[in-house]
């Protein structure tokens, strides 16, 4: 596929257009993944598209190959991965806590010590989250150590 | 975690903390059972060897996956049946179990000291996770101050 950028002067005049033969599953992440750059997402819920705040994402959670959003009443299925969404969403204090979990620090009530040195995230939406061994440095350190 | 950082972390520290326990043990139980028994230098030799025996069986909590609780449940019990089973093996080839009540002395013993050693471990997870979400709610009640 062909990639072009084109310098425009007006920022609110800024697009991306996908032009393809057929609509593939590449062509469809191309795209979740240009809608995901901003702070407003857009997920699939019971065949629906929806939109929804950054903000209101409790955590991200990877599936087998499906990435979902928890918000607080509804999960999405997002068409992003998860190291995708890990790095996206970094500034805004979206952290890795597990192998399949992306949480919202901002949406943290607070962690506690479970077995092997590992630790439960409580969220405020009551919802607790296993933090593995090897992500409690990097959580300590985007907390403790002023990573944002 | 990689196996590296595992040896280094997790079995280098069960080692320093079971050498230390292991001392106080030793001096405990001989003051008990042989409280005249003099010793000489090669004394100093034995909380080093039995610390490397107590801290081999860490490795049964190596894993490049995320465990379950169960997992780990299983793993606990599985790790606490190994170091009875090579200490007092080993004590016994070394001649120094003598009675079937110093054998069930030091197996609770052993028991005790793996107890010490979790929960010196909890103690610090709780301390981390004291000291991290008093830095939480910092970070929490600082972001909802710069924003609009």
């Amino acid at each position: 596929m062909k990639v072009q950028v084109r310098k425009i002067n007006e920022k609110d005049q800024e697009q991306l257009i996908i032009e393809c033969v057929e609509v593939t599953k590449e062509v469809e992440e191309i795209k979740s993944f240009a809608l995901s750059k901003g702070t407003t997402l857009t997920g699939i819920l019971e065949e629906r598209i929806f939109t929804f705040p950054l903000s209101a994402v409790y955590y991200f959670e990877a599936v087998d190959e499906r990435v979902f959003a928890y918000t607080k009443n509804h999960s999405y299925e997002m068409k992003v991965r998860l190291y995708q969404i890990e790095e996206l969403y970094k500034e805004y204090h979206f952290i890795r806590c597990g192998k399949s979990f992306v949480i919202n620090l901002l949406k943290l009530q607070s962690i506690s010590p479970a077995l092997n040195g590992r630790f439960t995230a409580h969220m405020k939406n009551g919802e607790k989250i296993m933090v593995s061994r090897q992500y409690v440095p990097s959580l300590k350190k985007a907390v403790l150590g002023g990573a944002f | 975690m990689d196996f590296k950082t595992f040896m280094i972390k997790r079995v280098m520290m069960s080692f320093f903390i079971s050498v230390t326990l292991i001392t106080f043990a030793m001096a405990i139980v001989g003051l008990i059972f042989e409280p005249h028994m003099t010793f000489g230098y090669e004394a100093f030799f034995s909380p080093l060897i039995f610390g490397a025996i107590a801290s081999f069986p860490m490795l049964v909590f190596y894993s490049n996956k995320e465990q379950s609780i169960k997992e780990v449940l299983l793993r606990s019990l599985l790790h606490f049946l190994l170091l009875e089973i090579l200490i007092l093996s080993n004590l016994y080839i070394f001649g120094i179990l003598t009675s079937p009540s110093m054998a069930l002395s030091l197996a609770l013993t052993i028991f005790i000291i793996n107890l010490a050693v979790h929960l010196v471990s909890y103690v610090h997870d709780r301390r981390v996770a004291e000291e991290f979400n008093s830095a939480l709610r910092l970070l929490q009640e600082k972001i909802q101050d710069t924003e609009p």
